[in-house]
């Protein structure tokens, strides 16, 4: 029997003597169960969840530091497996390093009544598992069968950049996950404590300064709940109550837990300046949201000045962020792509640290490429010495731009896969002045663009 | 008994004196007289510390676009930068490409670039980041800076002992600096598929003429080295495969 069959088709299965008991699939009630299964198991983990999936059907523990209770991990997969046993439940249990050669050597090594461990540094040992394994879309791994990839090794042996151009980010980023390049993280189950404080007021408020006291008094109050627990706070948000009871919010991420009062408030109130209220404050919720332990920082022995820089480049980033904006503070992340408008992905500083760089090709040299990319191509007119040769003159809004040297063209083209068809011919053009400027003909309608210079 | 050189003494005594000056009409302390190479002994050549001096400004100013005053000053921040420090770039005109800085040698983990919507937030920006010890380098585009925030930039600087590049088109030429030293770009025709470039000191401390050099950057390595007629750093023939492929091509 699969998933998806036809009930008829179900029955054919069964005896004429078998009582036959048809129920309807239930995935809330199965994800609750399973929910209920992982808080029994709580005594194996310090923290437990259920996979994040449409359809879960594995149970991930955090084990790191329980195994030395049950004599290693071989004797604590093999208790766990008691425990579910006693509970009539068939079991597979497998225990390595990451979550997803962890979540591969339990549906692909490990039996019914035979836990597996993966000791760390052997993750080799999977790779000659069926490539569904990497927990892909079913859509992927029918690609990925039709092209003769079959195993992760396969798979794992094709080149990044090209799997990203083909598949999107799914396999490149699975793979990471499979060998422990991209954290993954575990969502307990078990309902997280809430951090969050409020004041109402009779009156309203809208003095700054009386707004400021305010939050100063609420935030006290929030940072009371976490400092005792040596907890601290990413991602903050509050709410002013209005006059007119209508909300207005105030989200403040940091790049790193803290608990520091000082800090905070200091980057509040760059944050309220940026702020305009619509009506007098009568109350503020606030409420942490992106609750962590704090980082030990606990000074180098002879490189003291190591831990205060990291620390002093985290609140400036959180001080830029808070009063230019998060969209304003950006990291670059290069993306394998040719066509220069998409070859970077910006991403802000508080987010999540960003999957590594993978430009498209090694093979540009240092001055390939400009140093300013107009983020709209500038339409410009040409004159050419010689039919659909480069141009000898160009003008822009007025100037007029002679041209003493062109270097060959470049022709950059995306993919028929990409959807929108790009194609076009980069030229470098050196102009009497000694300036550099990166122009392209589009060759669907000979139109020329002013795309990029040496600033 | 060695006889006392009262010329030689009274000459040393008024060095002496003179750079306790320079050393107070900057601000220099003591430990922030350490000078960065800007990876182009001509352009070090030009600085009076031979090199970028660790918490002071350099003002880079170009004639109008594509004058290369921004890519000069890039390239030399990447080099100027300490180890493994990051490097903050405040791109008031939101046009600098990461890819091309990736090409030219940049760490693009420890790069964060800042993307104001106005002059004065850049500016602001850039005091903040120039006030943190932890940054090495600090790049800006701003056009426009009074004398007043322009002496807040130097103090911060000279306060985190860090290094500040500030690019600015030659009509700030007019206005009052802060800066330790002035250089103009002017761009050159170009050598062999490589960028040309005139750089003039148009006003420091210590140089009270204005000496120039012209430097180029390799088209390959996308570094600054000096530029005379005898001295060239690349081989006769450079860029091969510009030489023998008619045509290069890039897609997905």
């Amino acid at each position: 029997m699969r998933v998806g069959m036809p009930v008829l088709e179900a029955r054919t299965f069964s005896r004429s003597q078998d009582r036959l008991v048809v129920e309807a699939v239930q995935p809330p009630q199965d994800r609750q169960t399973l929910v209920e299964l992982a808080l029994r198991c709580e005594r194996f983990s310090f923290r437990i969840g259920v996979e994040d999936a449409d359809r879960p059907e594995s149970i991930l523990m955090d084990v790191t530091g329980i195994a030395q209770f049950f004599s290693g991990e071989q004797g604590l997969a093999e208790e766990l497996n008691r425990a579910l046993a006693n509970r009539r439940y068939e079991s597979r249990i497998a225990i390595s390093e990451t979550v997803g050669s962890a979540w591969v050597a339990a549906h692909f090594l490990a039996g019914p009544q035979q836990p597996v461990v993966i000791p760390a540094g052997e993750l080799r040992r999977l790779e000659p598992l069926p490539v569904r394994g990497l927990r892909l879309h079913d859509a992927t791994v029918t690609k990925l069968q039709r092209l003769g990839i079959q195993t992760i090794a396969q798979v794992s042996a094709l080149e990044r950049a090209s799997l990203v151009r083909r598949f999107g980010t799914e396999i490149v980023a699975r793979l990471d996950q499979f060998r422990g390049q991209q954290p993954e993280f575990i969502t307990p189950c078990h309902p997280l404590p809430t951090y969050r404080a409020e004041r109402n007021l009779e009156d309203g408020i809208c003095h700054p300064a009386a707004i400021e006291q305010l939050w100063s008094l609420v935030l006290r109050q929030l940072l009371d709940l976490l400092i005792p627990k040596r907890l601290g706070t990413r991602h903050l948000e509050c709410q002013f109550v209005l006059e007119d009871q209508t909300l207005q919010p105030l989200s403040l991420r940091l790049c790193e837990a803290t608990n520091d009062q000082r800090h905070i408030t200091e980057l509040l109130r760059l944050q309220q300046e940026r702020q305009r209220l619509s009506a007098a404050v009568v109350g503020l919720q606030m409420e942490a949201l992106d609750v962590a332990p704090l980082d030990p920082c606990q000074p180098e022995l002879f490189d003291r000045d190591a831990p205060s820089h990291a620390r002093q480049y985290a609140v400036l980033l959180n001080r830029l962020s808070s009063r230019l904006g998060e969209e304003a503070v950006l990291v670059p992340c290069l993306l394998p792509d040719p066509i220069p408008e998409r070859a970077v992905r910006m991403h802000g500083v508080s987010e999540a640290t960003p999957a590594g760089s993978t430009p498209f090709a090694t093979r540009f040299h240092g001055l390939d490429r400009p140093t300013s990319l107009f983020p709209e191509p500038r339409p410009i007119e040409v004159i050419a010495g010689l039919p659909q040769g480069p141009p000898a003159v160009v003008f822009w809004q007025g100037t007029r731009f002679d041209i003493v040297y062109a270097a060959d063209p470049e022709r950059i083209e995306s993919g028929w896969w990409d959807g929108e068809s790009v194609c076009r011919d980069y030229y470098w053009l050196e102009t009497t002045a000694g300036q550099w400027l990166w122009v392209f003909r589009r060759l669907q309608d000979h139109r020329w663009f002013w795309h990029g210079e040496f600033s | 008994m060695e006889r006392l050189d009262l010329h030689n003494t009274r000459q040393r005594t008024i060095a002496e004196l003179r750079s306790r000056m320079r050393a107070w009409e900057r601000g220099a302390s003591g430990n922030s007289m350490d000078a960065c190479s800007m990876g182009c002994g001509a352009l070090d050549a030009l600085l009076p510390s031979q090199g970028v001096r660790q918490g002071s400004l350099v003002e880079w100013l170009g004639e109008g676009g594509a004058s290369g005053a921004g890519t000069v000053s890039l390239i030399a921040g990447c080099r100027v930068c300490p180890q493994g420090r990051p490097l903050v770039l405040i791109d008031a005109h939101h046009d600098l490409f990461p890819l091309s800085l990736a090409l030219l040698g940049f760490d693009l983990s420890r790069l964060v670039l800042i993307r104001p919507a106005s002059e004065r937030e850049a500016l602001w920006a850039c005091e903040e980041a120039l006030r943190c010890e932890a940054v090495g380098v600090v790049w800006a585009n701003i056009e426009r800076i009074t004398s007043t925030s322009f002496r807040r930039l130097q103090l911060a600087a000279k306060g985190s002992s860090g290094i500040g590049f500030l690019v600015r088109s030659a009509k700030a030429l007019q206005q009052p600096s802060w800066a330790e030293i002035r250089l103009k770009i002017q761009p050159r025709p170009s050598l062999r598929g490589s960028l040309c470039f005139r750089v003039e000191v148009v006003s420091s401390y210590e140089n009270l003429h204005h000496p120039v050099v012209d430097i180029m950057i390799d088209s390959l390595k996308g570094t600054l080295h000096g530029h005379t007629a005898s001295t060239h750093p690349l081989p006769l023939v450079s860029r091969m495969d510009v030489a023998t492929a008619d045509h290069r091509s890039t897609g997905a």
